[in-house]
């Protein structure tokens, strides 16, 4: 999935929420040997778990790692967060609203070789590698998003199905890479937190509506979609006013939350 | 937080060469790719070191020490996780590659997020009979015949055993020439102490390297067991090779397979020196 060079959200795990002197506690009360290897057993748990793209639970976490020192979680997470960023270069992202007692990881390294490739033509290989599939889900999401962006952060299902189709991509049809094209969306895309699939209220026939999901916020910028867009129908972003706009308070909220 | 005070395993940290984003994405390309040859891994770190402006000689000897001491920060990092980046060779051309491995004895947990249980049950059902076989190689038919020995698990298909054998081979686990498959150099990497435990008195050890041996060369005579690369080196200048074994000697009745090429490593070596290196990084 695209990385970009998004900061990183400030939604580190809210220390606030829980008593810091009785996760202190918790932790301290197990021996140097234990801390070090629940905290080893829970970064490589951390790193198994995020390949299933789904969000990692607390309960999940204490269940199979921590076991009965689960209250020392928090300490625990701060600890694993760092080992995660300053020797993997991912980010553990704690979610809010409704994922609120989950984690993500987030790939904060801009693994974009082309610069280098480019300057060089012995080098042809890129770092980190997809599979043909993983490619053409990326485009399809990216197309998706896109938008979903430009139309306002939100968008029907008909309204989506209508322009998937126009670019051949039909739910009504078994496609040659994606297979089924409305599971892709609905299902698959929703589950791994790409998109956003809900009813809207009081509809019948029943009407769904569109949004980006919490892992396409922390993964890609609106810049990127606008960027992209402007690309494609060759104008510039500020042509967009209304998006332009958009993507400009998101990069004001992101200085604001690195500066403080 | 100024609540957590530094603890010992940070102040341990500061012991060590510290990683850079050079180091990370390097290690984030294993971690995607899980093996790479020797060929590429010498790209990767160039690239590395270009993306990130760390100084990279433009000779590729003189780059091998950088590159050693490179992986080795990386590997003395990531070791508390029980992963290490090392070497495995080819037992079909010697050809060395570089693979991230999982070393706890939970084994196979890296398998474990890729893979259902069916799947794994299938793949340890597949070792078993590459074990079992002449040439460490088994045909495909038997493999797809393996669906109705899983037991415990939840069946598989024959089109869902295809679809992993696939699956498998595109992930660097298996290779399949000529209608044979047999174990990639991934899989004897990260499964050799596997191997080795659960089907000890089926499997040798080759005589030269000392590492699991299923393709090589065995003495007609006394059983010794030598990989066709570990012979080709033994006997490189030998006109009459003879089995090292102590008590052995026969002549060795085989051919020897001379490669024609100098074998792409990231170490330098001399030829005296090749049997006695020991392989890991």
């Amino acid at each position: 999935m695209p990385r970009t060079n998004k900061q990183p959200d400030n939604d580190r795990i809210p220390s606030s929420q829980v008593s810091a002197t009785q996760a202190e506690k918790a932790h301290s009360s197990m021996d140097r040997g234990e801390q070090e290897k629940k905290l080893h057993d829970l970064v490589q748990f951390l790193l198994i778990m995020d390949q299933k793209k789904l969000p990692i639970k607390k309960l999940d976490i204490n269940k199979q790692v921590l076991k009965e020192h689960s209250k020392a979680l928090p300490v625990m997470m701060k600890l694993a967060e760092e080992k995660l960023r300053k020797i993997f270069g991912i980010e553990l992202v704690s979610l809010e609203d409704k994922q609120k007692g989950t984690y993500i990881l987030v790939n904060t390294l801009d693994t974009d070789v082309d610069e280098q490739l480019e300057s060089d033509p012995n080098l042809t290989l890129t770092p980190v590698d997809w599979s043909d599939e993983n490619h053409a889900k990326t485009g399809l999401l990216m197309v998706v998003l896109s938008a979903i962006f430009m139309n306002g952060e939100v968008m029907v299902d008909s309204q989506l199905y209508h322009m998937l189709r126009k670019l051949k991509v039909d739910q009504d049809v078994t496609h040659p890479v994606f297979g089924d094209v409305k599971k892709q969306l609905t299902v698959e895309f929703v589950r791994q937190g790409y998109l956003e699939y809900t009813r809207q209220p009081n509809t019948d026939p029943p009407v769904f509506e569109f949004r980006w999901g919490f892992r396409a916020k922390k993964e890609i910028t609106k810049r990127n979609c606008l960027d992209f867009v402007s690309q494609l129908y060759e104008k510039n972003p500020e042509e967009w006013v209304s998006q332009y706009q958009v993507v400009v308070e998101e990069e004001g909220e992101e200085e604001e939350s690195s500066a403080s | 937080m100024s609540f957590l005070k530094p603890t010992l395993i940070e102040s341990e940290f500061k012991i060590m060469t510290q990683m850079n984003d050079g180091h990370r994405l390097f290690l984030q390309s294993f971690m995607s790719r899980g093996i790479l040859n020797a060929k590429e891994v010498k790209q990767l770190f160039k690239i590395c070191c270009l993306k990130y402006k760390i100084p990279h000689p433009e000779n590729e000897r003189e780059a091998q020490a950088p590159l050693l001491e490179f992986v080795r920060t990386i590997n003395n990092h990531i070791e508390p996780f029980h992963m290490q980046i090392r070497k495995g060779v080819s037992e079909d051309d010697g050809s060395s590659s570089y693979g991230l491995v999982c070393t706890s004895e939970s084994t196979i947990t890296k398998l474990a997020s890729d893979y259902t249980p069916s799947e794994l049950e299938f793949f340890k059902k597949l070792i078993e009979i590459i074990v079992a076989s002449d040439n460490a190689e088994v045909g495909s038919t038997e493999t797809l015949n393996l669906v109705s020995r899983l037991e415990n698990v939840k069946k598989l298909s024959k089109d869902d055993a295809e679809d992993l054998l696939s699956r498998l081979e595109t992930n660097k686990w298996i290779k399949m020439t000529h209608g044979k498959i047999s174990l990639a150099t991934r899989s004897l990497l990260e499964l050799d102490q596997y191997i080795l435990e659960i089907y000890q008195d089926d499997v040798e050890k080759c005589n030269i390297c000392k590492k699991l041996c299923l393709k090589g060369q065995t003495c007609p005579s006394c059983g010794t067991k030598l990989h066709f690369h570990c012979a080709s080196k033994l006997f490189e200048k030998e006109e009459n090779p003879k089995c090292p074994k102590q008590g052995c000697k026969k002549a060795w009745p085989y051919e020897i397979r001379r490669t024609p090429r100098k074998e792409e490593t990231i170490y330098s070596r001399t030829p005296e020196k090749s049997q006695k290196r020991k392989a890991d990084v």
